[in-house]
């Protein structure tokens, strides 16, 4: 009985190497694996039930349950059903009292092998499962599937079991459980070893791949020579040599440093002091090209060697020296600029020179002529009083009203008339220079007492016209930030046209005042003069040489107005009037924003 | 009159031919009574003072006043002043700069070149005789200085 038993077991080992051979060479067809399997199974079962064991005289048993359960557990359910058909296929024919019970010995373990398949893989899908107990698991199978099989020997007839069942206790539900348990390990280390190599392989085509098929250019050299020991498409592709060639090739061919540089550079990235590289690399039918390489160590079987990834890196190069060539252009243009500026403003400066210089020099040479004609023309009136020709003494207003026609002119009032002129032509002047001056005058803002300054200025100039009335207010407490000596022209300015256009009024009133409303007090010189229409004036009112009076009324040069206007703008500040004929003007004015001294 | 020695002059140095008649004019009106000389450019007025050369038709005179335009067609006023300070003939002679000029650096520049006075020419023929009559009046009567042999030392 040994004998056999022990050749079942021989049998079922040699099968499981079978099993695993085919799993192995059909490996991607699942279901011929299972159909072959299943074939394969069912010969074993034939198999064993050609060699069985006999429990007493007359009665055979065999190891069919251990096969089937086998089939059903590790192959599944169409192995089993393949293998269980092919049993029956057999046993059947052979008919017997047995029949039935050996049917059914072949029908239940699949069944609960199946079912116990079905549980396996619902265990392993479970991400959580806990360490399976192979030995007691697959025992506790092995003793379901043999309590089955002794289960079904009630089916013999004539209540033969009374007699079989004890016999078989022993073999089924003590030996064939241990030895399916000890036949599933086999199958489980089997079935480990072709998962591992299956892995292995799978691994191994997934990291060929990544060699193969990525489009980075990715070389394997040995560094103690230099010599290319792997290139993949990408790499044939980017240097245009074809594969044996660049295996046959040196990087030295490749990189344009001298072959020295490229050793010192090899032994870097070998002790990783630098794995960043970037060279000039030849290529096949190209010119050289600007690369970045990533190169490190890598161990293949035992020997380093290293692993470099090669990156096209002209465009990068190209955008930039175009950027840099772009950058170094903007400079250009920019240093272009301020020169240009510095050129215009020296220009500005130049011209600002010029326009004072001529300024200047208009008024000294017009002076010198005017000053022969004044001196003359007196030195003439002298010489004719002393002749008698002219009366000395003489009286202006007499020479206007009387206009009695005279054989000769009047030689006195013809030299008054050019005394009068000169004087005129000296003011004019005079203020062409001032308003100027007031232009280009250096600023040296502080800050004034302009109620101080406007009170000096009313009492000179009210001083001088003793025969008038005047009649002034100036508000207390009144300051600014400004130039003072551009500040008293404006005042003197703006408060001798006061004086002047109040000369028919009884009495003058002058008021220098100042108001609150903003951040920035305006001031004002009011009088309650001759006026003007201010609207229809307009802008003209502060341009040069303008009058809005006959000179006969009201003497001036016009000029005064575009000072006041010139000093206001040169600090930033403005002017304005506020005037109808008739009835006195106002004129307001501010320095700007309060500047900090 | 008083301290006045009879070779002495006034030296006019002006270029404008009109400015330098009606000086002329206001000093006779005025009644200085010194000879003149007018000198038309820089050259001449420093020939005359530091009798560098005899010219034919004046004779040889010590200017008491030299009255100095600073416009001169060869040379700056200025320059003409210096060259006076550096004689020790002319060192002590008052030099009344009279000038058209209306720049504050002329002005400056006169007194630190040793200018005795700056007087700014004025249109006005009456301003100008009184100018005249007190210029006169001060630098060659009121002012002392010391005459050219002890300068000379």
């Amino acid at each position: 009985m040994l004998t056999t038993l022990f050749q079942n077991i021989t049998i079922l080992i040699s099968i499981s190497v079978l099993y695993h051979f085919i799993s192995r060479s059909l490996k991607g067809t699942p279901s011929a694996v299972s159909v072959l399997n299943g074939v394969l199974l069912g010969a074993t079962a034939i198999l064993t039930m050609l060699t069985p064991f006999e429990i007493e005289k007359g009665l055979f048993y065999d190891a069919r349950s251990v096969v089937i359960g086998i089939a059903g557990f590790f192959g599944g359910p169409l192995t089993a059903v393949i293998a269980a058909a092919i049993a029956l296929a057999y046993r059947i024919p052979r008919g017997g009292a047995g029949v039935i019970p050996g049917s059914l010995s072949i029908v239940f373990p699949a069944i609960l092998s199946i079912i116990a398949w079905q549980a396996r893989r619902r265990y392993l899908a479970n991400p959580q499962r806990r360490k399976p107990h192979i030995l007691l698991g697959t025992w506790f199978l092995g003793l379901l599937i043999h309590a089955s099989v002794v289960f079904v020997q009630l089916a013999l007839p004539g209540g033969r079991w009374h007699q079989v069942i004890p016999l078989m206790l022993f073999p089924f539900l003590v030996v064939f459980p241990i030895v399916f348990s000890l036949i599933c390990l086999l199958f489980f280390d089997n079935e480990r070893i072709t998962k591992a190599a299956q892995d292995l392989a799978e691994s191994e085509a997934r990291y060929r791949s990544l060699f193969e098929n990525h489009h980075t250019v990715m070389l394997i050299i040995d560094p103690s020579t230099g010599k290319i020991i792997d290139a993949n498409p990408a790499a044939v592709e980017f240097y245009g040599w074809d594969r044996a060639t660049l295996t046959n090739m040196h990087i030295q061919d490749i990189n344009t440093l001298s072959p020295q540089e490229v050793e010192a550079e090899m032994a870097r990235a070998r002790t990783r002091d630098k794995n960043v590289f970037y060279f000039k690399h030849r290529r096949a039918n190209a010119d050289p090209i600007d690369v970045e390489v990533y190169s490190g160590p890598i161990t293949i079987k035992g020997k380093e060697l290293l692993f470099s990834i090669v990156h096209d890196n002209s465009q990068r190069i190209r955008a930039e020296r175009e950027l840099q060539a772009l950058t170094q252009k903007l400079e250009l243009q920019v240093q272009e600029r301020t020169r240009s500026l510095e050129e215009q403003t020296r220009r500005l400066q130049e011209l600002n020179k010029e326009y004072e210089a001529f300024a200047y020099s208009i008024s000294h040479d017009l002076r010198a002529p005017l000053r022969a004609i004044a001196g003359f023309s007196a030195i003439l009136g002298e010489s004719l009083q002393e002749q008698g020709i002219i009366k000395p003494a003489l009286d202006k207003k007499s020479t206007g009203t009387e206009a009695k026609a005279s054989p000769s002119p009047d030689l006195a009032h013809i030299l008054d008339r050019i005394q009068s002129n000169v004087s005129r032509m000296q003011h004019l002047i005079d203020d062409m220079l001032m308003l100027s001056r007031t232009g280009t005058k250096k600023m040296n803002p502080q800050l004034i007492d302009l109620t101080q300054m406007a009170r000096e200025i009313l009492s000179e100039l009210t001083g001088q016209q003793k025969d008038r009335h005047f009649e002034c207010t100036v508000q207390n407490g009144m300051t600014a930030i400004a130039d003072p000596d551009l500040a008293r022209i404006l005042l003197v300015n703006l408060i001798s046209n006061a004086v002047k256009f109040t000369k028919d009024r009884d009495i003058a009133h002058i008021e220098v005042g100042a108001e609150y409303k903003s951040d920035i007090p305006r001031f004002f010189v009011r009088d309650n003069g001759a006026g003007f229409d201010a609207a229809a004036a307009g802008d003209r009112l502060f341009a040069p040489f303008q009058r809005f009076h006959s000179e006969a009324s009201f003497e001036g040069t016009g000029i005064g107005l575009s000072i006041v206007k010139r000093i206001v703008e040169r600090h930033n500040g403005r002017v304005s009037v506020e005037s109808m004929p008739g009835q006195g003007a106002t004129f307001y004015f501010d320095f700007g924003e309060v500047k900090q001294i | 009159m008083t301290a006045t020695t009879s070779h002495e002059s006034i030296l006019i140095v002006e270029d404008n031919p009109d400015d330098a008649e009606l000086a002329v004019i206001a000093l006779g009106q005025k009644g200085i009574s010194l000879p003149y000389q007018i000198a038309r450019n820089g050259e001449e007025a420093l020939d005359i003072a530091l009798k560098r050369k005899h010219l034919p038709d004046q004779k040889p005179i010590e200017p008491g006043l030299i009255l100095l335009d600073l416009n001169l067609p060869d040379k700056n006023g200025i320059e003409v002043l210096k060259e006076l300070r550096a004689s020790p003939h002319t060192r002590y002679v008052p030099v009344v700069v009279l000038t058209t000029s209306m720049l504050e650096e002329d002005m400056i520049q006169s007194y630190e070149n040793g200018a005795n006075s700056f007087v700014r020419k004025p249109v006005d023929f009456a301003t100008f005789l009184h100018y005249i009559e007190l210029i006169c009046h001060y630098w060659l009567h009121t002012n002392l200085r010391p005459s050219p042999a002890i300068s000379q030392r």
